[in-house]
């Protein structure tokens, strides 16, 4: 369904991506994981377009596209089929809960404001939040990842992004929002998963790439990346995680 | 003594007698020309400032420019020059005004000038992390910028907004040296003809603190209503 290739990203004189490829299936959960710094959140944010890559191809279904020549047009046309889930939520500010999740169809597709609200109130119900429809984001206090995942939901995208969906979170409410998306995964949706949940990865992931300097060090199933780890590296780093 | 008293009674009497009449003849044209002047100068001066806030803030070419040199114009001159400059300035060019849509270009640009100013540091404000959100969800740039860009800015900036419109109700008297019948020409008015400058102009100090003192309470009660940001 999505496939990058050649990946490449500098800020400035460090280059954070070093030509990377790797392919997304219909029905993925892919988990990218590694340490800070190694560039998982850089490929996911040139995979939607919030950074330009430098060079590179994306290929969506059939279509094929030079990252560093891409034209608005596709962007913003690409970015319709897939949503993102952010690590500080970035919920609107101005908008209710369930304004949040009805804004990407009322205001970006001109869906009709009845039936957009009746997809956001299952979307809401669905993360657990229907009660706090009418919340402002500074009152939902715990429940704003869970209202941001609502938000990409409704959209009904092909894929979602999500950057570290957790690390922002409370200890407490990690747990919901592994299970909200825990939930995605088993009903079929497909999810690119940059997090440092090594539980997530290994029991909800399909599929693990573990990226180190600006690459993919290994690609593996989620089962096998994490039984018989191929490379030095990636043992260490689970020797490490898990010890902490 | 008894004939001194008489005299400061009468006096005194004289007095109460002008501000009571003179009240309602300096409130009225306060009425019927400082408020429509202020509100509708400030309703343009918003739309100017939003327009000029937006086009450098989205880097327009060429109309950044033009917003930028009318603000440094703007801010840089006196407003009753700026008053003077339309009213008895332009009829040399062939275009003549009438005193009251004179004031009303003026104030509005004027105002609208210092405005973008607190609009666009307002806008600058904005997390980035909204609009990449905005664009996440399929939003167009100018559908971010309608719906969660000004919406989040106008809210930070309602407190500078509102001083200017405080400081807009009070610099209308200006429009008095280009005969606009104001408040403060009507109070002028009635001063020549009784002479009892201190009594006369501390009343229309005083209808125009009224006025501020609505509008600073009329701030403050919306402020309590508009939700706190993060």
């Amino acid at each position: 369904m999505l496939t990058v290739k050649d990946i490449h990203k500098s800020f400035g004189n460090l280059e954070v991506l070093k030509g990377i490829d790797f392919t997304v299936n219909k029905g993925d959960v892919i988990a990218v994981l590694g340490a800070s710094g190694s560039g998982k959140t850089t490929l996911l944010r040139c995979m939607n377009f919030l950074e330009k890559a430098d060079g590179g191809t994306l290929t969506f279904d059939t279509e094929e596209f030079e990252l560093a020549k891409m034209r608005k047009k596709d962007i913003h046309r690409l970015r319709k089929k897939t949503a993102f889930v952010f690590q500080n939520y970035n919920l609107f500010r101005n908008m209710t809960a369930l304004q949040n999740v009805t804004v990407g169809l009322t205001v970006a597709r001109k869906m009709d404001k009845s039936a957009a609200e009746e997809i956001g109130l299952k979307m809401l119900d669905k993360v657990g939040l229907l009660d706090r429809k009418d919340h402002y984001p500074n009152e939902l206090s715990g429940g704003q990842q869970r209202v941001a995942i609502a938000r990409a939901l409704a959209t009904d995208p092909e894929i979602i992004f999500f950057d570290e969906p957790t690390s922002a979170l409370d200890p407490e409410l990690i747990g919901e929002v592994l299970s909200v998306m825990k939930d995605l995964a088993e009903e079929g949706m497909t999810m690119v998963v940059v997090t440092h949940e090594l539980n997530f990865a290994a029991n909800v992931a399909k599929k693990v790439i573990f990226m180190e300097d600006g690459k993919i060090l290994e690609s593996n199933t989620a089962e096998e990346f994490f039984k018989s780890p191929k490379e030095e590296r990636t043992k260490e780093f689970l020797r490490i995680i898990n010890r902490e | 003594m008894a004939e001194f008293f008489i005299e400061t009674l009468k006096f005194s009497e004289r007095l109460v007698t002008i501000f009571f009449d003179s009240f309602g003849k300096i409130l009225l044209p306060g009425i019927k020309v400082t408020i429509p002047l202020t509100l509708i100068s400030f309703s343009i001066s918003l739309v100017i400032a939003v327009a000029t806030a937006l086009v450098q803030y989205a880097h327009v070419p060429v109309l950044r420019h033009i917003a930028r040199f009318y603000i440094w114009v703007v801010r840089g001159t006196p407003l009753l020059v700026q008053l003077f400059l339309i009213f008895f300035g332009l009829p040399k060019l062939g275009i003549l005004l009438d005193p009251f849509p004179a004031a009303i270009i003026v104030f509005s640009l004027n105002t609208g000038a210092y405005d973008a100013e607190n609009i666009r540091a307002a806008i600058e404000a904005v997390p980035k992390g909204q609009i990449e959100a905005g664009y996440c969800v399929g939003m167009s740039y100018m559908q971010i910028i309608f719906h969660v860009v000004l919406p989040q800015a106008l809210r930070t900036a309602f407190p500078p907004l509102s001083n200017s419109l405080i400081s807009l109700v009070k610099d209308t008297s200006l429009a008095a040296n280009i005969t606009v019948v104001e408040m403060f020409m009507a109070t002028q008015r009635i001063n020549s003809r009784v002479y009892e400058p201190l009594l006369l102009y501390a009343e229309v100090a005083l209808i125009y603190l009224i006025f501020c003192t609505v509008l600073t309470k009329v701030q403050t009660i919306w402020e309590r209503h508009l939700r706190v940001l993060d």
